[in-house]
């Protein structure tokens, strides 16, 4: 059997899936900084971070044997779980209030990369960091609030004292840049791997009586292991 | 502004239409972000259903919206993370038992508490067989100054104008060193994160929060002193929401 820190993420949940412990263990250590550092970034409790993370890591576990790689990266699906969680806790604990700045001034977007040292263009986070950093702040910020913290168009116009109008066009600004500068770095294409394309699940049909309701399946993004 | 089914054309612009399209793309992002809700996010998938060239936006703006999450810095977790993370998985042969574990983590109930849990089930027992509530039970050769060996009370949720408080769980709390508080706590339909907290010695401490999942939970602490000074636990939500008080017998 191949050393467990050379295995891909995907053999590894593979080899969780039949009870490999050593699998288990070796997943756990390429994922805590990910997941707590997510937590962290979101929360911003170092016990909470550390709770939330390991159940992240907890469910991956346990999940592991009805991982789909076809539907997400594992690095997305566990970031996902980790981001879930954490927007649980947070809604939970609707006394701390939410700055976006927080996660912006926890280094998620770093101005100090340089575009032409060929290390960061490899890293498929330095490059979400620099297409996040190259929106206007406005922008930003909408996104941030969004993507991290689950905010709807309503409450980020609450929260941003702006019409509801605007804090949706920010959002869909913001993402489409993002989109766009990573498209352009071929981000995509398979070169970092970290970004393939998950596939939608299928769309169902249309009602066929007036007052059926279609089942509605959850894109890849929204799924929340229990 | 929101999108009903108007915004997207209705049933017409469901075929893939330049309208349905453009009013789907302006919603897109949203969509992808899962911040789009109810009837709009309804509408907007159905919207997908013949229309190739919208199914494929939304999967670049998902994969860019799932990508943004990797701007997240990484960051070390407190000494002692793995060996938590692993005894939470019942793995404990895999790795050493916390020498010093720290205040405020929990470690769920697995193979390392049984024995206490087996102990504590036995004066749950004899506590429901009448002896009385934060009943504390003492060893056979025990002498009256001993400390007892477990002592019990019943979680009781907390009473409202129209519900009596009613027994919604256990918490039993062993002597010796170290002392261990296990926890059995049930409440119907609930699945999130809540903090348990006891008083000792007139001080309230927070002893960690844990998952709840489907309403049941089992866990199980170390306390750092004997137990002997503790009075009372709480369970409360993360929002400070009281869910239930023990009161353990003087």
């Amino acid at each position: 059997m191949a050393s467990a820190d050379t295995r891909s993420d995907e053999a590894l949940l593979g080899a969780m899936a039949v009870g490999d412990e050593a699998a288990g263990i070796a997943f756990v250590r390429r994922y805590q900084r990910r997941t707590f550092g997510l937590a962290l970034s979101i929360v911003g409790d170092t016990d909470l971070s550390e709770d939330i993370s390991q159940e992240a890591l907890v469910r991956a576990w346990r999940h592991a044997p009805v991982y789909d790689s076809r539907r997400a990266s594992v690095t997305t699906w566990v970031l996902t779980i980790t981001r879930n969680l954490a927007i649980d806790a947070l809604r939970m604990r609707r006394a701390v209030p939410i700055d976006p700045d927080d996660i912006i001034n926890l280094g998620i977007v770093s101005a100090d990369l340089d575009p032409s040292d060929q290390a960061w263009r490899n890293d498929a986070s330095a490059r979400v960091r620099v297409a996040l950093a190259s929106l206007p702040v406005e922008q930003r910020r909408a996104l941030v609030l969004s993507a991290f913290y689950g905010l709807t168009a309503d409450e980020i116009s609450r929260q941003e004292s702006i019409p509801l109008g605007t804090a949706k066009t920010r959002i869909r600004a913001g993402l489409g840049k993002v989109r766009s500068i990573l498209a352009a770095d071929g981000l995509y294409d398979g070169a970092v791997g970290a970004l393939r394309p998950p596939k939608l699940p299928s769309v169902p049909a249309l009602p066929k009586q007036p007052g059926d309701a279609p089942v509605i399946p959850q894109p890849p993004h929204q799924e929340h292991l229990s | 502004m929101t999108y009903g089914p108007d915004h997207f054309g209705g049933d017409a612009d469901r075929q893939g239409s330049p309208a349905g399209c453009e009013l789907f793309q302006s919603a897109a992002a949203e969509l992808a972000l899962g911040s789009l809700t109810g009837a709009d996010r309804s509408i907007a998938l159905a919207h997908l259903d013949d229309c190739a060239d919208c199914r494929s936006l939304l999967e670049e703006l998902s994969t860019t919206a799932d990508a943004l999450l990797l701007a997240a810095p990484e960051a070390d977790p407190p000494a002692g993370f793995e060996v938590r993370l692993l005894a939470r998985l019942g793995r404990n042969e895999l790795a050493p038992a916390p020498a010093a574990a720290r205040l405020g983590s929990v470690i769920p109930l697995r193979r390392r508490a049984r024995v206490i849990l087996a102990a504590a089930a036995a004066a749950v027992v004899i506590a429901g067989a009448g002896i009385g509530l934060g009943i504390a039970v003492t060893p056979r050769h025990a002498t009256q100054s001993a400390t007892p060996a477990i002592r019990v009370a019943t979680l009781r949720s907390i009473a409202t104008s129209n519900i009596p408080a009613a027994p919604v769980g256990q918490v039993a709390i062993t002597a010796g060193k170290p002392s261990w508080v296990v926890m059995t706590f049930h409440k119907p339909g609930f699945s999130g994160w809540v903090y348990c907290m006891v008083s000792e010695s007139g001080h309230s401490k927070v002893l960690g929060s844990f998952w709840m999942h489907d309403g049941s939970a089992s866990w199980a602490v170390p306390l750092a002193s004997s137990g002997a000074a503790v009075s009372s636990a709480q369970i409360e939500g993360l929002n400070g929401a009281i869910f239930a008080t023990a009161q353990f017998a003087s």
